[in-house]
């Protein structure tokens, strides 16, 4: 997975904005597909790979 | 006069230089097209590269860019699940990864931002298209099983 891709799978733009709006997206998100609501838990897997990766490349740079 | 000379002798270093990059330009191409390969083999979606042999569902891999197991992981179902559970889990999963409706009211107090992944719903639209497929070849192949030499391994079983 790459930046872009996580980007995507979390249905968000890239820009200055990305990490303050990425938690609120993958809490979203993440409740729209969990595994215990009849969502796929590959798709959940996804979805923390996506923010975990952002989370690392994001949440450092900015400040 | 030197005129004519001289315009040779423009013309000759014109050409020169234009083969000379011309050449250069040649090789970069052939380098491109040497490396292409392996770059798209690398960002591949997961097991695609595999998918080599001329059976079926490898050339049904190849075109949907997606593997069976794959299509099975996003729409949550199992191999012994029946072919029914794809098209509710289908259905669950891409309500759930629509856009929410806008609000009939405004409603008062800050808005909420509402996110939803258009990259997800169309993943499991493709996964559904993917099993599709392959239900399909496996009944085409039931019906249309006269050599028994072209049998397929159909991944998915045809309903019983």
């Amino acid at each position: 997975m790459d930046r872009k891709e996580a980007i995507a799978i979390l249905g968000l733009k890239d820009g200055p904005q990305l990490s303050t709006k990425l938690k609120d997206a993958h809490r979203q998100i993440m409740i729209a597909n969990h595994p215990d609501r009849g969502g796929s838990p590959y798709l959940a897997s996804k979805i923390n790979e996506a923010k975990e990766l952002l989370d690392k490349t994001d949440g450092t740079r900015g400040r | 006069m030197s005129s004519p000379k001289a315009i040779v002798q423009i013309v000759v270093l014109g050409a020169q230089i234009f083969g000379k990059a011309l050449l250069a330009a040649g090789r970069q191409a052939a380098k491109n097209a040497q490396s292409r390969p392996q770059a798209v083999l690398q960002n591949e979606a997961a097991g695609v590269g595999n998918a080599t042999s001329g059976s079926l569902t490898d050339k049904l891999t190849r075109e949907h860019r997606m593997t069976v197991d794959e299509a099975r992981l996003i729409l949550n179902l199992k191999k012994e699940d029946p072919i029914e559970h794809t098209l509710r889990n289908y259905e669950h999963l891409f309500k759930a990864n629509s856009p929410p409706p806008p609000p009939e009211k405004p409603v008062a107090g800050r808005a909420k931002a509402a996110y939803h992944s258009h990259y997800l719903q169309s993943k499991v639209v493709r996964a559904k298209e993917r099993l599709d497929a392959e239900v399909k070849v496996a009944v085409d192949g039931d019906a249309a099983s006269t050599s028994p030499a072209e049998a397929q391994h159909p991944t998915s079983p045809p309903p019983p």
